[in-house]
């Protein structure tokens, strides 16, 4: 039923868009310069499977019969119709099959796999569709190789223009796309273009201005990657052909057109897809990192936890034995009093060598401390939850950060408090993956917590921590988790407090978790430290 | 050294002191050393009982002293203890035959438990020992007819085919074998073999 509907929907937008596309037709076989159905065609096949591609060769047939009203018989129709269908339905299968093309479309590779078969099937379907037509006399012999060449570049364009947009804007990906100010001036910059080039009397001569097109084209891909210039690629398109259809551009250029638009749309999808496929690489790397960093540091706490078990067994052993001891010397008949006494000394001894272990223990921890900087809240948490962005996109998870302007700055041992910051975001990524929440989002917001303390609190949509764990929440090797260590909180307790800042679960919040701390903030006059 | 001993070799002062004071009171005899080199130069091959052992101590570890001792024939039974619940050091000390694997801090009825079943291994080995020397020592006094008889005695040869193939008279046979079976004070046919046979089976 879902399968039906998908198609009934692509026939009608393939039909809608052949339609409005049915500009400057090359009569009688209505080619036209600018043709999206085939993109249409090959992204449908790309993204919901080969076994679809019947759809595509009803679509043809529709699109020949009521909108390019071609008096052919209908034979000749259905032939150029199949002929159609087969080169669309082999350029997709030779895509994902030999050629191993992710439609996710991050990589250079599978952008010049893409031009490459889109090349070819084009021409291939030009060949076979103004041939069966020219069989039918529909095409004069001197228009034969001018025919085939602009439905061969009208074609192309539309696939490379709808293709990667339909690919890269799917409405199953997650879209985190924010309209910002920059972004109404990107696009004004492209309008700007246009007019210089279409509404200008002047500038009519001079082809030189179409290279104007590409400025704001580079300014997109390099700042959005893949997302913006397809976007962008489509908007030239349409500004393009607005202006020939409104402003009666001379007919005979139409070809150079055709041959900007291509060189527009090829140029924006390498950069922009450059930019994507290294922003993506960078961001792997700075996930690694994290990751690497996150886990040398619970190896090291692993060696510590090892060391620190050595060093008090040996004392509790000797303590055990000695008390046991003067268990036995007491149940003696006759005491022996210096024996006795002695060993107890000895106990005491093993006793206070215990409490050594964890005094130096102790101290370990604060000598690791602390080297403060002042820095700006938000660019502590906008810096702090980087590592995790990509984790937390690949389950589907948005984070918002609210942050007041007017809050002050912090004075803080940045890596020590970002460890907690990570600790927290990561351990609320994981509640919301594992419990597949409906709503999933994580929200820090940054609050005035006294003159001279901010609080930081991290909330997030999953099942909440339950009630009989929270008292002991931040001890060592309290765990919810099946793989957890049981040390992420308590660490973050301590790195915390060796700030002289609180870490506490907020027990009134409901619908989550919602875990809090505070952060001294820099004031200018006294010293802190 | 005639009675058995608990040998402590650790590196920790106090643990050692703890527990031949605790193990004292308990009525054994103990013996303390603080590391793996001072047991080996002390080591005697007639000292039995068990050996107390701790598994990281600087110098010689315990587990290299099990090594030493194995490839020195010393069949002290060893128990390890440790103050690193580490598996991979456990494995590979019951593997090379240790008797146990003890966690610090040490529970006192596990330990005592322990050591009561070592000593009776130790004991078990020593006996078999002793036995197996006296028999030994017995053979040792036998001519080289006597034993030759013997052999073929045990072997179920009849006297007078012994008599053929030793080239002497089936009477003599007799005589070597009244005097064979009265060194190996065997009161019978099926005694003997089963001392042989006891010999045969401690040599494997």
């Amino acid at each position: 039923m879902k399968s039906l509907r998908l198609s009934a929907g692509y026939l009608i937008l393939y039909v809608f868009l052949d339609w409005v596309s049915y500009i400057h037709p090359l009569l009688p076989l209505a080619i036209t310069p600018w043709n999206p159905p085939p993109g249409l065609s090959l992204a449908f096949l790309l993204l919901f499977g080969l076994r679809k591609w019947p759809a595509l060769l009803i679509a043809a047939l529709l699109a020949e019969t009521f909108v390019r009203d071609i008096p052919a018989p209908f034979a000749y129709l259905a032939a150029s119709s199949l002929a159609l269908t087969t080169c669309y339905s082999g350029a997709a299968a030779l895509l994902l099959g030999p050629l191993r093309f992710d439609t996710v479309f991050r990589s250079l590779r599978d952008l010049s796999w893409f031009l490459a078969v889109a090349l070819t099937g084009a021409l291939l379907a030009a060949l076979a569709y103004v041939a069966i037509y020219t069989f039918a006399g529909l095409v004069p012999p001197d228009k034969f190789l001018n025919s085939i060449l602009r439905f061969w570049v009208g074609d192309v364009i539309g696939i490379i223009v709808i293709v990667p947009l339909l690919l890269v804007h799917t409405p199953f990906k997650t879209i985190h796309w924010r309209w910002t100010g920059e972004t109404t001036t990107q696009a004004a910059s492209v309008a700007l273009a246009l007019w210089i080039i279409f509404g200008l009397e002047f500038t009519d001569e001079f082809k030189f201005f179409y290279l104007l097109l590409f400025l704001p084209l580079i300014w997109i891909a390099m700042r959005h990657g893949i997302r913006g210039s397809t976007l962008a690629i489509l908007g030239t398109q349409l500004g393009l052909i607005a202006a020939v259809q409104t402003g009666g551009h001379k007919a005979a250029a139409v070809i150079e057109l055709q041959l900007l638009m291509l060189a527009l749309a090829i140029t924006g999808l390498f950069l922009g897809m450059a930019v994507t496929s290294r922003r993506l690489l960078e961001s792997r790397l700075l996930e690694q990192q994290a990751e690497l960093d996150r886990a040398l540091r619970f190896a090291a706490a692993g060696e510590m936890t090892s060391a620190l078990a050595h060093e008090l067994n040996q004392p509790l052993s000797a303590l055990t034995s000695y008390l046991h001891a003067c268990q036995l010397l007491l149940t003696q008949p006759k005491i022996q009093h210096t024996l006795l006494t002695g060993t107890m000394g000895k106990a005491v001894n093993e006793a206070r060598r215990a409490g050594q272990v964890v005094h130096r223990l102790r101290n370990f921890y604060r000598g690791g401390i602390v080297q403060r900087q002042q820095i700006s809240i938000m660019a502590f948490l906008k810096e702090g939850i980087a590592p995790l962005l990509n984790r937390a996109e690949r389950h589907n998870i948005s984070i918002r950060i609210s942050c007041p302007q007017k809050l002050p700055d912090i004075r803080v041992d940045r890596v020590q408090l970002e460890t907690v910051l990570h600790n927290l975001v990561y351990n609320s990524i994981d509640a919301i993956a594992e419990a597949r929440s409906a709503r999933r989002e994580i929200i820090i917001d940054a609050s005035a917590l006294s003159v001279d303390a901010v609080c930081i609190c991290v909330a997030d949509t999953g099942p909440g921590v339950p009630s009989e764990v929270q008292p002991q929440i931040f001890e060592p090797f309290t765990t919810g988790k099946i793989d957890g260590t049981g040390l992420g909180l308590a660490i973050s307790r301590s790195l915390v407090e060796a700030h002289h800042g609180k870490i506490w679960l907020d027990k009134s919040f409901a619908g989550g978790t919602r875990f809090c701390f505070s952060v001294p903030v820099s004031i200018p006059t006294g010293n802190h430290d | 050294m005639t009675e058995p001993t608990i040998f402590i070799v650790d590196d920790d002062a106090p643990v050692r002191d703890s527990l031949s004071l605790l193990l004292g009171l308990k009525g054994y005899a103990t013996h303390s050393f603080a590391s793996a080199e001072d047991f080996l130069s002390a080591c005697q091959p007639e000292w039995h009982g068990c050996l107390l052992l701790d598994i990281r101590m600087a110098g010689m570890n315990g587990l290299e002293l099990q090594q030493q001792l194995l490839s020195r024939q010393i069949p002290l039974p060893i128990i390890f203890i440790t103050a690193h619940g580490d598996v991979a050091a456990a494995r590979a000390a019951l593997k090379a035959g240790a008797a146990d694997f003890l966690e610090k801090p040490l529970d006192d009825r596990l330990l005592l438990a322990t050591i009561t079943t070592a000593l009776k291994r130790s004991a078990y080995q020593r006996d078999e020992a002793l036995v197996t020397q006296e028999i030994m020592d017995r053979m040792a006094r036998l001519t080289a007819r006597e034993r030759e008889v013997m052999e073929k005695v045990t072997l179920g040869e009849p006297n007078r085919e012994i008599a053929r193939q030793l080239g002497i008279s089936p009477r003599t046979v007799e005589v070597y074998k009244a005097r064979m079976m009265e060194k190996m004070q065997a009161h019978s046919l099926p005694e003997l073999i089963l001392l042989v046979l006891s010999l045969r089976k401690n040599s494997d």
